[in-house]
């Protein structure tokens, strides 16, 4: 071996290990590309639904036939996402993008009626209260109050009528009840809004960030943070209730309350149900994977969607933490679901959307798959995932 | 695929989530500051790497020093290429010189830096999709690094998550510290094939970091730089810093070259003949069994010194 032909196996050990590092970074960089997780909203007979192509999608909730699609208008690939869940009314449907943009389409054939650029990218969906939609701004780990802001814009027209600058990154959809929006932001605080005016009624800071929504309970608001904790604080005065700490890891997706019930999930994989009023734990619900997105209750199992790569899936789950059926979709569910009648729908990450029905025995049914990302939405030879 | 998940698992449990959750510790202790962090986070792991590093660097100096006794065994054998290998391996062993030995710390050092690029990649959040995955290399059991989330990225005039908006200071940064990086630990050599080789790395590497300085994260670029720096030092300390004083010098001529005449002046012999070092070993290997390769080398050189000088 000299040291010429040393040299050059040197180099070429060298060029090789290069190649490596950049199919590394370039895979690295890959990841950091917004995809979006858009939960569907349900109006009469239609899903709307944003895609992770960065459209807005309108589809029959029976059949899953298009009724229409619209390409959001931004250019920048970083900028492309939908987050929250689409807001409809009797003739608009809202959506929020990651470009911070706010976009109104008309129900009927999606043609754009107006947007409204904001301070701070979107990931929490809007929320229609009245003749306003609130909804928050903000990109994570931004300090810059100018972008962190919870905004009442007027439906009609797309116009602000008032602005709240919360400290930090609003990703939360807010929640109306009684005049008063509640939402959580990434620096570790929960606000109440008064949304005649905007001006604050009350907040809450505890030893996390929140990014879930929060859920409003006869006279309770009830969230999740990053600290693990699952509180409930008064909606009234902003105290706290009662507090929950057993879960491992964050919460992301808002709580669903019904019938006394808080159902929460956490990205530790569980799902906590807890006594609404005392926040004592009634039973738990443990997967393999990541719990994203908000469950529902339907045919009296709370359906629940498991993000686990290949393994991920929707659960059914009796009111006791049993699991009775499932739904093995194959692709992360990352949306939290969407429920009419006894269908359930959401988007998965292979470009899918999806709904289920649940039979009254409990077990899950597809009933059609829309892919997005492919001319034939609907593909004759693809096999049921139950 | 499940040997597959297996490599994926095992590689972020030994190198990915201790990183992350060593950088996001830094940060809390660092004002809550990401540049900060990863400048310390840069030094901490280099100076773990310090042994490696010098060892690296010692391999090289050695192999400079060596480069006019190859160039004499090259010529010399110029139509036997066999007989020029064993003796240019021959050569080695008498030095004390692993021709591969200067790969290995690299080989060892690649997972780390790979690593750490991941590393800080998934920890600055630039999207949702990247802050739930963070959530899963956390710490259960150190709650202060979940209180910091979500980390704030902005650092001087940059978004630490996203790339340089100048958006030239960064990429131009990169490239000349991996120059000159470059430049303090490429081996001289007398081959002019190699040399060319050589020249064109010294150029490619930065040009292609800064490149990609363009489009990634400003963080890495902070990594890079702060990496290069540090690897500049470390180099000068070990190996001397003519490499970098030439460069200040204003002289024309081929680069190489120069280097393999100011590694020809570390050897203190004229070229011995391949029996006479076979000679020394033998007496060295007798006298001292013990003795390490490198101190064999220095030995046999002095004796072959002495012995010229007694001809004189």
């Amino acid at each position: 071996m000299t040291n010429a032909m040393i040299g050059r196996g040197s180099k070429v050990v060298l060029f090789i290990l290069l190649l490596a590092a950049v199919a590394v970074l370039v895979g690295c960089n890959a990841v950091r590309r917004p995809q979006g997780w858009s939960a569907g909203a349900v109006s009469n007979d239609t899903l709307f639904i944003g895609t992770m192509q960065g459209e807005v999608l309108a589809v029959s909730k029976d059949t899953g036939d298009t009724e229409w699609r619209r390409e959001l208008p931004t250019q920048e690939e970083a900028d492309k996402g939908l987050y929250g869940s689409p807001a409809v009314t009797d003739d608009l449907v809202l959506v929020g993008g990651y470009d911070g943009v706010l976009y109104a389409y008309n129900k009927t054939d999606g043609s754009p009626l107006w947007q409204e650029r904001l301070a701070g990218r979107i990931v929490g969906g809007p929320y229609i209260a009245g003749n306003l939609a609130i909804v928050g701004t903000g990109a994570a780990g931004s300090s810059d109050r100018s972008e962190n802001v919870l905004y009442a814009v007027d439906i009609e027209q797309g116009d602000p009528i008032w602005e709240y600058n919360g400290s930090g990154p609003i990703w939360s959809s807010p929640v109306v009840m009684d005049g008063v929006a509640y939402f959580g932001t990434l620096d570790h605080r929960v606000y109440a809004v008064n949304v005649d005016d905007g001006s604050e009624k009350w907040s809450y800071r505890l030893g996390g960030a929140v990014a879930s929504g929060v859920a409003v309970y006869e006279d309770s608001v009830i969230f999740g943070g990053f600290d693990s904790n699952l509180y409930a604080l008064d909606a009234d005065t902003g105290s706290l209730k009662w507090m929950f700490p057993d879960a491992t890891r964050w919460y992301w997706a808002a709580p669903l309350v019904q019938d006394g019930v808080v159902y929460a999930p956490s990205l530790d994989g569980v799902l906590y149900a807890l006594d609404a009023n005392t926040g004592d734990l009634m039973w738990t619900y443990a997967t393999e994977g990541q719990l994203v997105g908000t469950p529902v209750v339907i045919n009296d199992l709370v359906a629940i969607p498991v993000a686990d790569g290949d393994n991920s899936k929707i659960a059914l789950v009796e009111k006791n933490g049993t699991e009775q059926a499932a739904c093995r979709i194959g692709a992360d569910i990352r949306t939290s679901l969407e429920v009419s009648g006894d269908l359930i729908y959401f988007a998965a990450t292979d470009h899918t959307i999806m709904a289920l029905r649940i039979k009254p025995n409990g077990n899950p049914d597809e009933e059609w798959v829309y892919k997005t990302d492919e001319e034939d939405p609907h593909p004759r030879d693809r096999a049921k995932a139950c | 695929m499940e040997f597959l998940n297996v490599i994926i698992d095992t590689w972020n449990l030994i190198i990915i989530q201790p990183m992350i959750n060593g950088l996001v510790l830094l940060y809390s202790w660092s004002f809550l500051n990401f540049g900060i962090a990863i400048i310390a986070f840069t030094l901490l792991v280099r100076l773990a790497l310090v042994p490696l590093t010098v060892k690296q660097s010692r391999q090289i100096k050695a192999m400079s020093a060596l480069q006019p006794l190859m160039k004499e065994i090259q010529e010399r054998n110029k139509n036997d290429r066999q007989k020029a290998s064993q003796e240019t391996m021959q050569l080695y062993r008498e030095h004390g010189v692993n021709p591969l030995g200067c790969l290995g710390p690299m080989f060892i050092q690649f997972p780390i830096w790979i690593g750490l690029y991941q590393a800080i990649i998934q920890t600055v959040p630039s999207n949702p999709e990247s802050l739930v995955g963070l959530s899963r290399h956390l710490y259960v059991w150190l709650p202060s690094v979940h209180s910091v989330i979500p980390i704030n990225s902005k650092f001087l005039w940059m978004d630490l998550a996203l790339p340089d908006p100048t958006p030239f200071v960064m990429p131009v940064l990169v490239g000349v510290s991996m120059w000159v990086m470059q430049k303090m630990t490429t081996m001289p050599t007398a081959d002019e094939r190699q040399a060319s080789t050589n020249r064109m790395m010294l150029w490619m590497m930065p040009v292609m970091f800064g490149f990609f300085t363009l489009n990634f994260p400003s963080g890495l670029a902070v990594y890079w730089v702060v990496s290069n720096v540090v690897g500049v030092v470390i180099q000068g300390f070990v190996t001397g810093w003519d490499p970098l004083m030439n460069l200040f010098k204003f002289r024309r001529g081929e680069d190489d070259t120069e280097a393999a005449e100011a590694a020809a002046a570390l050897v203190p012999a004229p070229v011995p003949s391949v029996e006479e070092t076979n000679d020394a070993r033998d007496r060295d290997v007798r006298q001292n069994g013990r003795r390490s390769n490198r101190n064999r080398a220095k030995g046999a050189r002095r004796r072959t010194q002495r012995r010229r000088n007694r001809r004189r």
